[in-house]
């Protein structure tokens, strides 16, 4: 049982600092690693209860959120290049156009 | 139940599908640019919801005096407890009837605005479907939906074809309208949680509760609750009938809106108001319409003189009416308020005479607007001689509308005056002030239109006297209206039971008091009071 | 058609039917429509004659139209009901109203509208009918707005002049007001007695479930409707304007119709109008009041139906007299003569302004009596009969009323009564100078005018010399002895005894003859002292000219303010708060929008904040409800 509260722990660690992270830093490229560090978070747990409840659902999950973190990343990293392309700034400060 | 009778869905169903079938034509504009194909075709389908309204109505009607409730049930959303149920009964007969006609006459006068086309008919038929739709349905869910529905019409036709401040008019029109029925959509929640938990305490599986019989039956609201849902409904009904002073809307809508829609509106929406305070409020909080009777009685009084007294001062003939329609209806609200059989009974005919005025009136007036080009009294005078036709039938309307006796209009008010002087002898006599007052600003309308020199230049506008398929409406209109007036007794005996059983909830309490009061009165005997009712008429007096 | 008598069915539908008849059949030949309207009132009257032998045995008949207002509790059917007081009535309206057709066939032939005029006329005689008949208060109440209506429809008969249609509506409104008090009354009645039925309204068993205050209220309401109809202070300025309607129909409404409907109602429902002392009382004073300045109104007018149309308020001022003193029988004894004899000054004086080419001004005439003798002879007539000089009809009625105000024995007015008494003999007297003074400066003198004046047509001369000579033998004929003119409905006259004889005769005949040897010794015999005390009466004269100023104390009491009030209603209330009102919901949802609007910031930080309180919230919600 203490392994699973340190898993747990692990992954509250890594979720809590990566949504930190998005909330304050302001580099767009650091606000995407710092998603990808949530969803790696989310993924420990998955394998943590899977490992805990004995069976695979919570893998399969891991499949699934690892292939999405995939095409996201594909596609915000393209927004960002489109980004960069027409602020000059990876800064998600000064791409604050959509607003009333 | 009469199980023969064609299903009432029909009368909600026919005009929304013609409706649709009238878009085809109208995307196939260069085949038919007038939209003489459309407007055969709505008249016929109008036309025929009249003549199958009054056919259930007649199948429902054994004898004279024997109630007509016919009703249909449909699953809707089962799991959400809300059920597709229509109930023809002598009070939404009337109202059904108003509706189709009223409809029929708007579709056949051929005035409309130059631009609408073929569209202008199915907007007509859409407005119809829901406003019959709202005159039938008992379910709480069911009837919001109709009563929002209704606005949409109205509202589209304001705005693509009204007049120069249409937005600004359809604006507040929205706001003030959906302001009103958020709040009763709320408490209809709220009736519908309650209801559940109710009948499940009883044993009964159901989803939510939302069918006003079912509601009523169950007795499940303390007074305060009552209060609370009780007002949150009549801000929707006091914004639609309206009773003052939550009229604004009305005369920046009647001013705006395309002629035939504000003759649609003044005809029928305002209605559906009284007519949901009647259905639904009555039955659902009996104890609050006994608490409030007094302030919607004054409210309804003050409406007679309020709008009577600025009708007299408008120089816009289409503010005069709507004005006028505010005066008119204050009658309709004083009655609905007195509670008392004859009175109800008197602002439920009151409500479908002055449907029938008000129509013939906006569409005579809209005709003369469009003939002189003009808005205001100023630019009329001396027409009596030009447009005899349109001067007469407008003189029959006109004395219509001051209740001039064997008119329709003279038995509502009639009967909601001696209804209303045993329960409010203070606000009935203000509302008799405006008697008056009508009769002022009506024949000073007719005056300043109708009669003194004719005018040079005037009458040079395309549009001539009534001629062709408005005699017949407005011919038809003035007929009913008469006839009404003459002999009212069918009518008022199909309404009165209907009424009757609206009423119960609030009969059974007040029954209840009255025998408190009695036995209070038994302690201590009155000398010189013949009987019971003496001694409360003195202090009404 | 439900039930009862034919007859009485076809006394009110003949006019009705004619109505219509003449419309139709007069657009395509004008001639006709006079001859069919007048047909559908003989009809009547012939109808009327066949019920009059069986009511004056005390018969009753009754017919009912239609069921009305006929469901669960309550039974308004519109029902006819036919009495020896209704039958005084309807013999009057249709026997006078009669022969004002015959005339205005000659009179408005040369007219446009004819057609429409005798429709109008024909609903008129059907709207009093009905009043005159109906059974219960309601039905009555139908013809009382119906003659409002054709008063309204036949005064702004030529609507092109906006004066004519402005007074049209004035009478329509001052009518109006009159109903209010109508409506009041049925209210009250319906409430504590719970029926409406005239016959019922008199059985003391019903009257009992008023109480005292209820009472008043229903006797002063109908008084006041009577006030509207029957032109009393302060509703009676719009008889005057009346004028603005064609000849006969002023005749109509003068005599036969409409002003005399004040009077029948208060006879019909005298149980009512007399359950409180006081409601007598009022009625004495108004009476009085309006007898008056009448009279004295009509002694300054030139126009000569002005000084015809001041007299009628002020005889009708003497009939209420009669009303208030409880002599009802006496009061419609006046409304008959004054029907013949009013009738014919009506109808005389529009021979002579047919002939005199549409001249009203009576300085403008003169010298008339040799040009149009008949007319003049019974326009005489009836200026000794309204003056009340025995032996003309007038004599009859007006003693009995100065006699009735004597022997009055209202707790609260036998105090007043000798001062009553004199006052209404000045009145008579006054009345006498008036009409006098009208037929010396019409008929006698020289012409004054320009053209050729001539007599009128048979078909005018004819009507007129009939109402002349009943007139003359009317009183006598018909309404003497007046304690058995009507009995059953109304109660019974009693009457001061007094010596018979010639010399009764003429002491009741002093107030007239007086009154005409004063006219005749100022406009004829002494010219300068006339001039001398028009003169020395000069500011006085000016008050009477303007009626004393009614019009202009109504204007400036009620029109005037309840415009202005309208108008700072409609400023401060409905444009401000109601509109304003409008304008707030708009703008609070606005402001409200507005702050959420701060929300958005365009930083992506901020709203990943949001969603997380957002989340958080959620969950903690979620699992506190599980």
């Amino acid at each position: 049982m203490t392994s699973m509260v340190a898993y747990i722990g692990v992954s509250l660690v890594l979720f809590t600092l990566g949504a930190i992270g998005v909330c304050i830093r302001r580099n767009a490229i650091v606000v995407f690693m710092c998603i990808e560090m949530m969803l790696n978070a989310v993924n420990l747990a998955f394998v943590a209860f899977s490992k805990l409840q004995g069976n695979l659902d919570g893998q399969v999950a891991v499949f699934f959120v690892m292939v999405i973190a995939a095409a996201e990343s594909a596609v915000g990293l393209a927004i960002i290049i489109s980004v960069f392309r027409s602020i000059v700034s990876v800064e998600t400060t000064d791409a604050a156009q959509l607003k009333w | 139940m009469v199980s023969s009778s064609p299903p009432l869905s029909f009368l909600v169903l026919l005009p929304l599908l013609a409706a649709l079938g009238c878009l085809g034509p109208w995307f196939a504009k260069q085949r038919d640019p007038e939209g003489r194909l459309c407007r055969a075709w709505s008249l016929f389908v109008s036309g025929i919801t009249l003549a199958l309204a009054l056919a259930i109505g007649k199948a429902g009607m054994s004898e004279p005096n024997v109630l007509l409730s016919v009703s249909e049930s449909r699953a809707w959303i089962p799991s959400l407890g809300i059920f597709f149920n229509l109930t023809l009964d002598g009070l939404s007969l009337p109202f059904v009837l108003l509706t189709c006609a009223v409809s029929l006459a708007v579709l056949a006068w051929s005035d409309k605005p130059k631009e609408a086309g073929p569209g202008w008919y199915s907007i007509i038929l859409l407005a119809q479907s829901a406003v019959t739709g709202a005159f039938l349905a008992t379910d709480l869910v069911l009837f919001y939906c109709f009563y929002e529905a209704m606005l949409l019409p109205v509202l589209a036709a304001m705005a693509l074809w009204g007049g120069p401040r249409r937005l600004q008019a359809a604006l507040k029109f929205l706001l003030f309208t959906v302001t009103g029925s958020v709040l009763m959509l709320l408490a209809i929640l709220y009736l519908g949680w309650k209801g559940l938990q109710m009948l499940n305490d009883h044993g009964a599986e159901v989803a939510f509760a939302f069918d006003v019989t079912t509601l009523s039956t169950i007795d499940m609201l303390g007074s305060t609750q009552q209060l609370v849902l009780g007002l949150a409904f009549l801000a929707a009904f006091a914004v639609k009938t309206p009773i003052v002073p939550l009229h604004g809307w009305l005369p920046d809508t009647y001013r705006e809106a395309p002629h035939g829609i504000v003759a649609f509106t003044a005809a029928l929406l305002g209605k559906v108001g009284l007519y949901g305070i009647i259905r639904f409020m009555y039955p659902l909080f009996p104890f609050f319409m006994r608490d409030a009777a007094w302030a919607l009685a004054a409210l309804g009084a003050i409406g007679v003189v309020y709008g009577a007294m600025i009708a007299l001062v408008q120089r816009d003939v289409r503010s005069m009416l709507a004005y006028s329609s505010i005066s008119h209806l204050g009658f309709c609200v004083l009655g609905v308020a007195a509670a008392t059989e004859m009175a109800v009974t008197g602002a439920v005919f009151q409500a479908v005479s002055h449907g029938l005025i008000t129509a013939a009136l906006f569409l005579v007036f809209g005709r003369i607007i469009d003939r002189e080009g003009a808005r205001d009294f100023d630019s009329f005078g001396g027409l009596a001689a030009s447009i005899p036709v349109g001067a007469f039938f407008l003189m029959v309307f006109s004395l219509a509308a001051v209740a001039l006796p064997l008119t329709s209009s003279f038995v509502g008010e009639f009967l909601i005056i001696l209804g209303a002087w045993g329960e409010f002898p203070q606000w009935t006599a203000l509302a008799l002030v405006g008697v008056v007052l009508g009769a002022v600003y009506t024949l000073t309308a007719y005056l300043r239109t109708m009669f003194g020199p004719a005018r040079q230049g005037a009458g040079t506008h395309a549009a001539g006297d009534i001629s062709g398929p408005e005699v017949v409406v407005l011919g038809a209109l003035a007929a009913a209206v008469i006839s009404l007036g003459i002999f009212p007794a069918g009518v008022l005996n199909t309404i009165s039971p209907a009424v009757e059983v609206q009423l119960a909830g609030l009969t059974e309490i007040q029954g209840g008091a009255a025998r408190a009061q009695l036995d209070l009165s038994k302690e201590q005997p009155s000398a010189g009071q013949p009987d019971g009712r003496g001694g409360a008429e003195d202090q009404g007096v | 058609m439900e039930s009862g008598d034919l007859r009485l069915s076809l006394v009110v539908l003949a006019p009705v039917v004619g109505s219509v008849a003449s419309y139709l059949w007069g657009r395509r030949a004008p001639k006709m429509a006079g001859v069919v309207a007048s047909a559908a009132v003989l009809i009547s009257f012939i109808c009327s004659l066949m019920l009059w032998s069986g009511a004056r045995g005390g018969e009753t008949f009754s017919a009912a139209l239609s069921s009305w207002i006929s469901y669960g509790g309550i039974s308004l059917p519109i029902e006819l009901y036919f009495d020896s007081l209704s039958a005084v009535m309807c013999l009057v309206v249709t026997g006078v109203g009669f022969l004002i057709h015959v005339y205005s066939a000659g009179y408005m032939a040369k007219d446009a509208g004819v057609a429409r005029f005798f429709a109008y006329l024909n609903l008129f005689v059907a709207a009093m009918l009905i009043l005159v008949l109906g059974k219960t208060l309601p039905v009555i109440f139908i013809g009382w707005e119906g003659v409002g209506l054709c008063s309204y429809l036949l005064i702004g008969f030529w609507f092109t002049d906006t004066e004519y249609a402005k007074a049209g509506r004035k009478a329509f409104v001052m009518n109006r007001i009159g109903d209010v008090g109508f409506l009041v009354a049925m209210a009250v009645l319906y409430t504590a007695c719970g029926t409406l039925d005239v016959v019922e309204l008199g059985r003391a068993d019903v009257l009992a479930r008023l109480s005292p205050a209820l009472a008043l209220v229903a006797g002063l309401a109908l008084f006041v409707a009577a006030t509207g109809k029957s032109a009393q202070i302060p509703l009676f300025t719009w008889l005057p304007d009346a004028m603005a309607g064609p000849t006969p129909v002023s005749a109509l409404i003068h005599a036969a119709t409409m002003v005399t409907a004040g009077i029948y109602l208060m006879g019909r429902v005298h149980g009512v109008v007399e359950l409180d002392p006081l409601v007598p009382a009022v009625i004495m004073w108004v009476a009085l009041a309006t007898a008056a300045v009448a009279a004295t109104t009509a002694l300054v007018q030139n126009d000569i139906k002005k000084v015809l149309a001041y007299s009628t308020v002020s005889q009708l001022g003497f009939m209420f007299l009669a009303v208030a003193a409880g002599q009802y029988a006496v009061a419609l004894c006046h409304v008959v003569t004054h029907a013949f004899f009013k009738a014919c000054l009506f109808l005389s004086a529009g021979s002579v302004i047919h002939g005199c080419h549409h001249e009203q001004d009576m300085r403008k005439m003169g010298g008339l009596l040799r040009h149009m003798p008949v007319t003049a002879i019974c326009y005489g007539a009836s200026t000794l009969a309204i003056a009340g000089v025995c032996p003309f009809a007038g004599y009859y009625s007006k003693h009995a009323i100065l006699s009735a105000i004597a022997g009055v024995s209202n707790p609260l007015l036998v105090g007043a009564a000798p001062w009553i008494s004199y006052c209404a003999t000045a009145i008579a007297v006054c009345t006498a100078v008036y009409m006098a003074r009208s037929f010396i400066m019409t008929f006698l003198g020289s012409y004054r005018g320009s053209g050729h004046p001539h007599e009128a047509p048979a078909v005018m001369t004819v009507p007129v010399g009939i109402l002349g000579v009943l007139s003359v033998v009317g009183g006598f004929l018909l309404v003497h002895p007046i304690e058995s003119f009507v009995v059953g409905p109304l109660p019974a006259t009693s009457l001061p005894q007094e010596a018979g004889g010639v010399v009764s005769l003429i002491v009741g005949s002093l107030p007239g003859i007086f009154g005409i040897a004063l006219a005749a010794y100022l406009g004829m015999a002494a010219p300068r002292e006339a001039e001398a005390a028009r003169r020395w009466l000069a500011p006085l004269g000016r008050v009477f000219e303007r009626k004393y100023y009614f019009d202009e104390a109504l204007n400036f009491l009620f029109v005037a303010p309840i415009k202005r009030v309208s108008r700072v209603v409609y400023r401060a209330v409905d444009q401000s708060i109601v509109e304003g009102g409008a304008g707030a919901i708009g703008s609070v949802t606005q402001a409200v929008g507005e702050l959420a609007c701060r929300i958005t910031t365009g930083q992506v930080a901020t709203y990943v904040l949001l969603m997380f309180l957002a989340a958080a919230a959620l969950f903690s919600v979620f699992s506190q409800v599980r």
